[in-house]
């Protein structure tokens, strides 16, 4: 069976410089994969391209077995949830999904279904008629999530989805995102924070001056580096010298 | 239909964007009532201008009494330059009249004068304003002064031909009294050509001759009436003997006749007693026929009854022709009678005839009338001397009449010419004085007819009104919106989304086209509301016009929107390209003031165009299709622009 995400020597080359060198992976259908790594690192350029934001100097990409290329194709499987909020903050949560939803091509009786699922999943179903604009941050977090969402994709990225939330916002997100995984949802993610790797990747990727230094689950990478804390694996993995 | 989708959401959100929304509203509406209650009239009104020089003499105070009048001004006198440049200075005076000294006097030597204008040029409007309204003041009290010359002139000409139209009166009179004499001249020689002398002279000498023709007639007469007196005699005579002969002989007819009938009355009488006796006779025998029975005695008795019987038949008839003659006779008697009658009237006539054949008074007559005849041959001779010697005399005169008529001809022809030289001063005359002294004081005048209805001067504003309102609203709105679409990360989420740029640009342009109309419908009805203007003539031309402009300008928004980073960004951009365009987009200049290259941008920008639309759906109503074809070729070459910009922007570092 075909990965859901194949990577093969991908490599990206801004203004001269190398910013991914030649990495390859593979993220099996219905996995949750970790892409770590400090800023700079190359992941966002890595999550650009595997969501088709961004044409590759060199390597090959495939989502679902299909070349990254076929864009039409790769852009209805693929959900992305950008780090910063993705939404028209004048416009109510309803009408954000039901937008989105168009942009795709939904018909609106499949577009209410997927909207009152999702509201439900993100908790936001009360906040239906709601302007953006005045949602929590955390709700804000969720609309986002939500509105890459409503054309159910196979594949999700999610890039550092909890950066800047407090404590109790972040579980919140943390359970929508374990609540798609339960779905079968193959989600890809950046973060920065190692208690939120450990808790939802099964296997992780981390990358440092563009290239991919180190992957597996968080568990082999711990006994690998005979570390006990991720965290520290992952300080270790950052110095040049490593 | 995704791009319906992108319409509504842009809709969706200006709904829901109180500020955009009352911009939206509000910045038509306060254009409009800036604009509407701002230039209701672009004409000077009260502009304190300053005089300096003679004021009071008769030329300077027909130019102020015009610049009072115009009511552009308000003349303010001044002693000296000096002064009044002063005030000029600090702004208290737009401009200085100043009237030369001599002003009065050139004008009455019939010089022209020149009056010094000093003039704020700080302000170029207003210095043209200015000089046009105070060029046309001069201009009017120049052909004034004009006038007061020329009717001077009409007057005096006028005079002139009055003595013209004086001596033309003599002239004529002079001319009719020739006319006259000639006319009696001409009658007499007519009267003399009339009198025919020479023919009368032929008519005396032919009457002398015939007559004494007439003499020889009259002999011969006179000889014929001789022979014809002795010939009738004769016939008298023979013809007096025939009648009596024949009078005799009738006469003797008419014995004979009267004998004859006689005779036959006496035989007819004779045979009616025998026929009687036959009768008897008869009627005898047939008595004793019947008294008798022997059969041959009957025979016998028949027998004699039938002779006697045939007998007394023949007697009748004799008797009959008898009477026939008898009658006969009698009307040959008559007419014998009647025969002897004429003869004796005959005689009668004759004897009559005889009495007046006589010929001795003809020829009395005759020898009468030649006595006459000799003595009028000879007056005939005497008038023959006398109408010879007046034909002489009359040759004469006729040539002395001729020499008069050929002088009088002369002089005729010289009082013609007399005649058409007033005849062509007179028409001179009348033709210079009958032009009218404002004419020549201002022969040239303009007639304005305004082509267009105008309720008031916001009529001509609506279009620079409405491309203001659509230059900022679509600029501004258009490249804000695709800003916020970057800084709200929503472009990225739309790179997400299979033609999802494409439909994002679709729906922001179409939004710009619903949000136009709508401004659009707003401005006019504040126009038509508060000011009072025309309403469009044709509604569907001005939405045409109205979606084709927002698509080029929301177009261009759109572009400096890609481009820029930030909100205010493209504010900037916008206003840099904005402004350009108002001062070139036929918005505050007209773009026939313009020097030609300036023209030549003007054509290419595309604001120009859109004012043009306006100004042809809302005043001229023509026909916008130039501009309109020149928008959508704008269009399709912004839109090549967009499509080359969307593809080649696909990468995500161009919105970050």
């Amino acid at each position: 069976m075909a990965s859901a995400v194949e990577v093969k020597e991908l490599a990206k080359v801004m203004n001269e410089r190398i910013i991914v060198d030649r990495i390859s992976f593979k993220v099996e259908e219905g996995e949750l994969f970790g892409l770590l790594g400090s800023n700079g690192s190359g992941k966002t350029t890595t999550f650009n391209m595997l969501s088709g934001l961004l044409p590759p100097s060199s390597g090959s990409i495939r989502i679902m077995g299909r070349d990254i290329k076929e864009s039409d194709f790769i852009r209805m499987q693929i959900g992305f949830v950008t780090q910063a909020d993705s939404f028209y903050d004048t416009l109510t949560v309803a009408e954000n999904l039901r937008y989105f939803a168009s942009q795709f091509g939904i018909s609106s009786g499949e577009t209410e279904k997927r909207m009152k699922k999702l509201l439900g999943q993100m908790r936001l179903a009360e906040k239906k008629d709601s302007v953006a604009a005045r949602l929590s941050g955390g709700m804000k977090k969720r609309l986002n999530m939500a509105c890459s969402l409503m054309h159910d994709p196979k594949v999700v990225f999610l890039d550092e989805p909890t950066v800047g939330l407090d404590p109790v916002v972040r579980r919140e997100v943390w359970e929508v995102i374990e609540a798609l995984h339960s779905e079968g949802k193959t989600i890809i993610l950046t973060s920065h924070y190692m208690d939120e790797i450990e808790r939802l990747c099964g296997r992780v990727a981390i990358m440092f001056s563009g290239r991919i230094v180190a992957s597996g689950t968080p568990h082999e990478l711990k006994e690998r580096f005979e570390l006990k804390q991720m965290e520290d694996v992952f300080a270790y993995l950052m110095k040049p010298e490593s | 239909m995704k791009f319906l989708s992108a319409l509504w959401k842009e809709l969706l959100e200006i709904s829901h964007d109180r500020t955009m929304l009352l911009v939206l509203i509000v910045f038509p509406v306060f254009i409009m009532l800036f604009m509407g209650s701002s230039f209701r009239s672009m004409e000077i009104n009260g502009l304190p201008i300053g005089v300096v020089g003679p004021q009071n003499t008769s030329f300077s105070a027909m130019l102020l009494k015009g610049l009072n009048d115009s009511k552009a001004f308000n003349l303010q006198s001044y002693q000296s330059e000096s002064d009044a440049m002063a005030d000029f200075k600090n702004g208290q005076l737009k401009a200085i009249i100043v009237i030369p000294q001599d002003f009065e006097a050139t004008l009455n030597r019939g010089n022209g004068s020149r009056i010094r204008i000093e003039v704020d040029n700080s302000d170029l409007a207003l210095e043209q304003s200015v000089l046009a309204a105070m060029s046309a003041v001069v201009q009017a009290s120049s052909a004034d002064i004009t006038k007061a010359y020329v009717s001077g002139a009409w007057d005096e000409l006028g005079a002139l031909n009055r003595s013209a139209s004086k001596l033309g009166a003599e002239l004529e009179d002079s001319r009719k009294q020739m006319q006259k004499t000639k006319s009696d001249l001409q009658t007499i020689k007519k009267n003399m050509d009339e009198s025919n002398l020479s023919a009368l002279v032929g008519a005396l000498d032919g009457s002398s001759q015939k007559l004494s023709s007439l003499q020889g007639s009259l002999e011969v007469q006179r000889q014929m009436i001789q022979n014809a007196s002795a010939k009738n005699e004769q016939l008298f005579n023979d013809t007096d003997s025939f009648l009596q002969n024949a009078s005799f002989a009738v006469d003797q007819s008419i014995a004979t006749i009267q004998s004859t009938h006689g005779t036959l009355v006496g035989q007819t009488a004779e045979l009616n007693h025998t026929a009687d006796n036959l009768a008897l006779s008869i009627n005898g025998l047939k008595t004793i026929k019947g008294s008798v029975n022997d059969s041959l005695v009957i025979a016998a008795l028949d027998l004699n009854i039938m002779s006697l019987d045939s007998l007394r038949n023949s007697t009748l008839m004799q008797i009959a022709d008898a009477k026939n003659q008898t009658a006969e006779l009698e009307k040959l008697n008559a007419t014998l009678h009647g025969f002897r009658s004429s003869l004796q009237n005959y005689s009668g006539i004759l004897a009559k005839a005889k009495t007046d054949s006589d010929s001795s008074g003809s020829l009395a007559a005759i020898d009468k009338a030649s006595v006459q005849l000799i003595l009028m041959n000879s007056s005939l001779g005497s008038a023959r001397e006398d109408v010879s010697r007046l034909k002489a005399t009359m040759d004469d005169v006729r040539g002395s009449m001729t020499d008069i008529e050929g002088t009088l001809d002369q002089a005729l022809n010289q009082t013609s010419s007399v005649d058409d030289l007033i005849s062509s001063l007179q028409d001179t005359v009348e033709e210079q004085t009958a032009k009218d002294p404002d004419m020549i004081a201002s022969p040239l005048s303009i007639e304005l007819q305004d082509q267009y209805v105008r309720t008031s001067y916001v009529d001509f504003l609506m279009p620079q009104v409405i491309a203001i309102s659509l230059l900022f609203s679509c600029f501004l709105l258009s490249s804000i919106s695709l800003v916020r679409e970057k800084t709200r990360n929503t472009i990225i989420r739309a790179m997400m989304i299979p033609y999802g740029l494409a439909n994002m640009v679709l729906g922001k342009v179409l939004s710009m086209i619903v949000l136009s109309i709508g401004q659009i419908a707003i401005i006019l009805v504040v126009a038509l509301l508060l000011f009072g203007v025309r309403p469009p003539s044709d509604i569907w031309m001005l939405l045409f016009g109205t979606v084709v402009s927002s698509l080029v300008l929301s177009s261009i928004g759109i572009l400096i929107g890609f481009y820029a980073r930030t909100e205010s960004a493209a504010i900037q951009t916008c206003l840099l390209i904005a402004i350009p365009m108002l001062f070139l987009g036929n918005i505050i200049f007209s773009p026939d003031l313009l020097p030609n290259y300036t023209q030549i941008l003007q054509q290419l920008l595309p604001l120009a165009h859109v004012t043009n639309i306006f100004k042809v759906v809302l005043i001229t109503g023509g026909n916008p299709l130039v501009d309109i074809v020149a928008l959508l070729t704008y269009f399709v070459l912004l839109a090549i622009v967009l499509a080359y910009v969307l593809i080649k922007r696909r990468d995500i570092t161009n919105y970050q």
